[in-house]
């Protein structure tokens, strides 16, 4: 077949392109909708994100981010080590520090041990009189 | 705010650059995601179709899926980094070869040989048939091309892009756009060249 009649088949088709199902646009314009950051204030666009996009896994990381992002999901996430940390320093203070005066505070020496002392002791006895 | 003129880019029909668009969805402007959608997805949708064939689910899939991407990607897009027709086009022609991976499948158009004669009619019923008839072996014809002269003959031929914009989407050089075109117009004539009298192409 000629050159010139597949030119004109391919112009006449570029001229009536396939249009997308009215379905479609619906679906592609909410999507659009609900994935738009909120109109931007003082303090710059506000996301109103109401889908969860697909994880994003930054170049370079590979398999380390994924296997660590993982495990860090299966503890309950990086907050927990935040708080371990918390709880390690804390330790170490009163590790170092003399840990004396608090035992004398809460604590009152008996037949060569230790009891506990309610602290909230005083507090409940003003509660009643 | 910047005019969208400042930001550069194709202006489409609304007169508001591709970019500016993207820029306004960014900002918020609830008439952009409207916008976006009813400049972009006709490309994307239309793209997919003929780049997969007669499917019509899976190119509405993909052209969901690339105008997912577009609204992803809208809040970080980069003025003059890259033309957004070139990526979506990019972004559509890479789902369509991995959905094609996907299923092993190459080219698997149904036989030129199954396009139905127009019947009689008026005049004017007959043109309309005859074109649809003709345009519907062009799809078949274009599907059963391989993957890579469609995609340059879909790029050039019916999404009107240049030989320099096809090498960026296709990431090729611009002589083998322009080889991967020749070819493919030449394998359409022949793929059509048995239903021409079926066609309304007498004597060619």
């Amino acid at each position: 077949m000629k050159d010139d009649r597949i030119d004109a088949l391919l112009t006449e088709a570029r001229r009536s392109p396939p249009q997308p199902p009215a379905d479609l646009m619906a679906r592609v314009l909410a999507e659009g909708l609900a994935m738009q950051p909120a109109m931007s204030g003082a303090d710059g666009p506000v996301a109103r994100r109401t889908t969860t996009p697909k994880a994003v896994t930054r170049p370079g990381l590979g398999l380390w981010a994924r296997w660590s992002g993982g495990f860090l999901a299966g503890l309950g996430g990086s907050g927990v080590f935040a708080s371990l940390g918390v709880v390690a320093a804390v330790s170490l203070v009163f590790g170092y520090a003399d840990p004396t005066g608090l035992a004398g505070e809460l604590m009152s020496q008996a037949d060569g041990g230790y009891e506990i002392v309610p602290v909230a002791g005083p507090f409940l006895d003003g509660v009643d009189e | 705010m910047q005019t969208a003129r400042d930001w550069g880019g194709d202006v489409g029909e609304a007169g508001v650059a591709d970019e500016a668009l993207l820029a306004l969805y960014a900002a918020g402007d609830p008439a952009a995601a409207r916008l976006i959608a009813e400049r972009f997805l006709p490309r994307a949708y239309a793209t997919a179709l003929r780049l997969l064939g007669p499917d019509r689910a899976e190119a509405e899939d993909i052209a969901q899926e690339a105008m997912l991407r577009l609204w992803r990607a809208a809040p970080g897009w980069r003025a003059g980094e890259a033309r957004v027709s070139t990526w979506l086009y990019r972004v559509v022609a890479n789902l369509v070869i991995d959905r094609q991976r996907a299923r092993g499948r190459r080219g698997d158009a149904a036989a030129l040989d199954e396009v139905e004669e127009p019947s009689d009619g008026q005049p004017g019923a007959l043109a309309r048939m005859i074109e649809g008839e003709r345009q519907e072996a062009l799809e078949q014809a274009l599907a059963a091309l391989p993957a890579r002269q469609r995609q340059a003959v879909v790029l050039r031929h019916l999404e009107g892009l240049s030989n320099p914009e096809v090498a960026d989407v296709m990431g090729i050089g611009i002589e083998a756009v322009e080889s991967l075109t020749a070819r493919g117009k030449r394998a359409l004539a022949a793929l059509l060249f048995g239903q021409r009298e079926a066609l309304g192409y007498e004597g060619d």
